[in-house]
């Protein structure tokens, strides 16, 4: 991918996999992580099979999933993604900000779930946190109690 | 609406039901009542042959008794007779014995009689009076000359003799049949005889015994009678139980299908918005934020080449949700009236599937809301069915009002709703009439091949 010109001191981009069912979700969320300096989204897909091979070849930093993947769902893309390198971090990026959704994706071994409702920042935080070795939650879902 | 009409429905059912009952048990009433008269007569007439049978057996029965008994009884003279003319003291001895041989048990007057040959009595055991009298000359009522007949028939071959006597238990003066026999070795006739009352009896004791016969089949016919008419009766009311349960579960299926129907649709209409129009907007929120964070960055002129994709998304949303709301209800319906919204979509109707779409309006009045929203979706219906299945050419629809109500004709020319491709259409057709219906309309249907044309007509009243 494309070496961002403007931000030539920074060391390596943080390599990004964006996987969301919806082509028009892919080509905005790919558009904005871009911009973000020190993000580069190094492949897309909509479909968890080409996931799983993309993530195997393209070795990304952090695997951005949505609930709706093709052939399968997020929660379950994410286990498989884990399940073939265990230092990837899979970051929630989705509209579903219901209870049942965040504990399915956090059970399933994600590492931040975040709202595409949320400020375009909160988006940058969350892969920051998770590269630092944390588990980051959108803080509009505080609500939730977790066991 | 739709429970009381299927109850209306229902009640017809059951009357009718009722009549086919009630038809079908009259002519098995009508047929018992023959039956019960068919075998009375039957066994009236065989009853008669039966007394004639059992008289004449019975009768020939005892004319073989009495003539047995009187062959006994002149053995039993013969041996206390010496020849001659005039009976002697022996004579008497031997006939006072036969006094005493009363024989047979049915009556008391089985007795033995005993005349001279010139007609005095020697013995009678019941009228000991005449005894020593001559009845040469004695006569019945019909002016008969009984005991001379006697006396004729105990020489002749034909020992029998039909007259009337007074029977002695009654007193009475009734038909008897009498056996006579000359004994020569006294010169005395001896006789006996049978009072025919005693026929009276053997036919009333078969009347009462087939009497009883034809009560006991008339009963036993009535019990079957009873036990069909209860069979009907039970098998019509189960069947009535069995088609108002299935009547109940129809009415249940369809509630459940209509509730499943909503569930249904609202869950695309969810589903629809999740997809569709949040992604949309996530993505336009997307955009606009790309939009600041390059002008943030200084580049004024790529955030403006964002600005312009942003606001294109935004209008691709607007047009999205119009779309959406289109398909739940057309959104002109409320704003412009039914005539124009037909005129729109007949229009759009055209566009989309390049059929020719001819749409008359005549002037219609204000309708009421639930009619209105009725008759849309009567034509959405149709039109749908027409785009989806008709494979036509043209299509027109007009819809006008006059002094008795409104009409709404949809016709095409296509492939026809014929019993090869009648899937589901049936369900549409159902819910169209419904729908006029319950306003007190009419909604009629035909189809042919290259014809095929609902009307639906609402009254002025319920307009």
């Amino acid at each position: 991918m494309q070496q961002d010109e403007d931000s030539p001191l920074k060391a390596e981009p943080v390599r990004i996999l964006l996987v969301d069912v919806h082509a028009i979700s892919r080509d905005s969320s790919r558009m904005l992580l871009d911009t973000m300096p020190d993000f580069e989204v190094v492949g897309e897909t909509g479909d968890h099979n080409e996931a799983m091979r993309l993530a195997e070849s393209l070795k990304p930093d952090v695997v951005i999933v949505s609930m709706r993947v093709e052939g399968s769902n997020g929660p379950d893309t994410t286990r498989d993604l884990i399940k073939l390198d265990p230092s990837i971090k899979v970051i929630f990026w989705t509209l579903f900000d219901d209870p049942e959704h965040v504990n399915n994706a956090l059970k399933s071994g994600a590492s931040a779930y975040v709202l595409k409702q949320d400020p375009a920042s909160e988006v940058e935080r969350a892969i920051e946190k998770v590269l630092n070795g944390f588990t980051y939650l959108s803080p509009t879902l505080k609500f939730i109690v977790q066991d | 609406m739709l429970k009381s009409k299927i109850n209306a429905k229902r009640k017809a059912q059951m009357r009718l039901r009722l009549l086919v009952i009630l038809l079908a048990s009259l002519p098995l009433l009508v047929a018992i009542v023959w039956m019960v008269w068919m075998v009375r007569d039957l066994i009236t007439d065989m009853q008669k042959d039966e007394v004639v049978a059992v008289q004449s057996i019975v009768l020939q029965a005892r004319k073989e008794e009495l003539k047995h008994f009187v062959q006994a009884g002149s053995k039993v003279m013969a041996h206390y007779c010496v020849p001659g003319n005039r009976p002697t003291r022996l004579t008497y001895e031997g006939s006072e014995l036969l006094r005493h041989m009363d024989f047979g048990d049915l009556t008391d007057d089985n007795y033995f009689f005993i005349y001279t040959m010139d007609g005095v009595n020697v013995m009678h055991p019941r009228l000991r009076e005449i005894e020593g009298k001559n009845l040469w000359d004695f006569k019945d009522a019909a002016g008969n000359l009984i005991i001379q007949t006697l006396l004729e028939h105990a020489r002749s071959a034909d020992h029998f003799v039909s007259y009337d006597w007074n029977r002695p238990s009654t007193g009475r003066i009734e038909s008897k049949l009498g056996y006579v026999e000359y004994v020569p070795e006294c010169n005395l006739m001896i006789g006996t005889g049978l009072y025919l009352d005693y026929m009276k009896e053997v036919k009333a004791y078969i009347e009462s015994q087939t009497d009883s016969a034809i009560e006991r089949t008339r009963d036993r016919i009535l019990l079957i009678a009873l036990a069909s008419l209860f069979l009907v009766a039970a098998g019509g009311l189960s069947l009535n139980i069995h088609e108002q349960r299935l009547a109940n579960q129809k009415l249940r299926t369809m509630a459940q299908q209509v509730v499943e129907s909503q569930e249904a649709e609202r869950t695309r209409v969810a589903r629809e918005l999740h997809d569709g129009v949040s992604q949309w907007l996530a993505a336009t929120k997307f955009t606009f934020e790309t939009a600041m964070m390059q002008l943030q960055q200084g580049k004024a002129e790529k955030s403006e080449n964002t600005l312009d994709l942003g606001v294109k998304r935004l209008r691709e949303v607007m047009h999205y949700v119009r779309e959406m709301s289109h398909k739940l209800r057309s959104a002109m319906l409320d704003d412009a009236g039914l005539g124009a919204t037909l005129a729109q979509e007949g229009r759009e109707l055209g566009e989309r599937t390049g059929m020719d779409v001819v749409v008359r309006v005549g002037s219609i009045p204000n309708l009421q809301k639930d009619v209105e929203n009725d008759l849309y979706r009567t034509f959405q219906e149709a039109t749908v069915n027409i785009e989806k299945h008709a494979k036509a050419k043209n299509v027109e629809i007009a819809i006008s009002a006059d002094n008795k109500g409104l009409w709404m004709h949809i016709s095409d020319n296509g492939v026809g709703i014929t019993d090869g491709n009648r899937t589901r259409s049936g369900i549409g057709m159902i819910n169209m009439r419904e729908r006029i219906e319950r306003h007190g309309g009419e909604f009629e249907f035909s189809s042919q091949t290259g014809m095929t044309r609902i009307t639906a007509f609402i009254p002025r009243s319920q307009l």
